[in-house]
């Protein structure tokens, strides 16, 4: 997202610039958004065959990049809402604040609890849906 | 469908309806393949995304698929959440 400064210069120009603030923010949401589809590409490329594998090294280079992705996504939801109040809503902002919250919420997991799953699942420990339901229901740990 | 420990740990951090419409949802997907496309770390990577009381929940499950048992086996979930714009 090189293009943000750029974003900026409309944010605080004279109104007649201002006014393309939406085509400028439709732009760069596109942008974010092939760059996350990039992030993916290398990810199924970076990935092991089989899914019970841990690599370590990958997954923290993925994991940043994700990150670092989330956090310039932040950057430019933040404008959003300097945006919207002036021209009104900017329906491009939507799938950028769901692919976020998507990745954000992959982001929650911890290294260390993926390295944890990915152990059990290669070990076959693992329950059925009724006993994981029974045992919410229940509340027992 | 089956999960891991660490998936069971994951479902106990929030709130109870949201186990529950996560658990439909993957009863579901379980049910009716085909599965998602997208992938994480080598395994299938489906979301759930549901509105309730002004905010936005974002589930992120990792799936791997078992052809030998025909088992869906659910390894790990995120969660995220965010207002309502």
């Amino acid at each position: 997202m090189v293009l943000l400064p750029l974003f900026d210069l409309f944010l605080s120009s004279d109104p007649a610039l201002a006014r393309k603030g939406p085509r400028v923010a439709e732009q760069l949401v596109k942008s974010a958004l092939s760059e996350l589809e990039q992030i993916e590409k290398l990810d199924e490329v970076l990935a092991p065959d089989d899914a019970s594998a841990f690599d370590r090294e990958a997954v923290v280079l993925l994991t940043s990049m994700y990150s670092e992705w989330a956090c310039q996504a932040e950057a430019l939801l933040g404008r959003a809402a300097e945006v919207e109040a002036a021209v009104g809503r900017v329906v491009a902002f939507d799938a950028l604040r769901d692919a976020h919250g998507r990745i954000r919420a992959m982001l929650s997991i911890p290294v260390d609890h993926i390295e944890e799953a990915r152990r059990q699942l290669s070990a076959g420990r693992l329950r059925p849906a009724e006993e994981v339901r029974r045992e919410l229901r229940l509340g027992v740990h | 469908l089956a999960f891991t420990d660490r998936a069971l740990d994951d479902l106990r951090g929030v709130d109870i309806w949201l186990q529950e419409e996560t658990l439909d949802e993957l009863d579901r997907l379980a049910e009716a393949p085909p599965l998602p496309r997208r992938r994480h770390l080598g395994a299938v990577v489906h979301d759930i995304v549901r509105d309730r009381n002004g905010r936005r929940y974002y589930v992120f499950i990792s799936l791997v698929p078992d052809a030998a048992s025909n088992e869906l086996r659910v390894i790990e979930l995120g969660f995220f959440i965010s207002k309502l714009q």
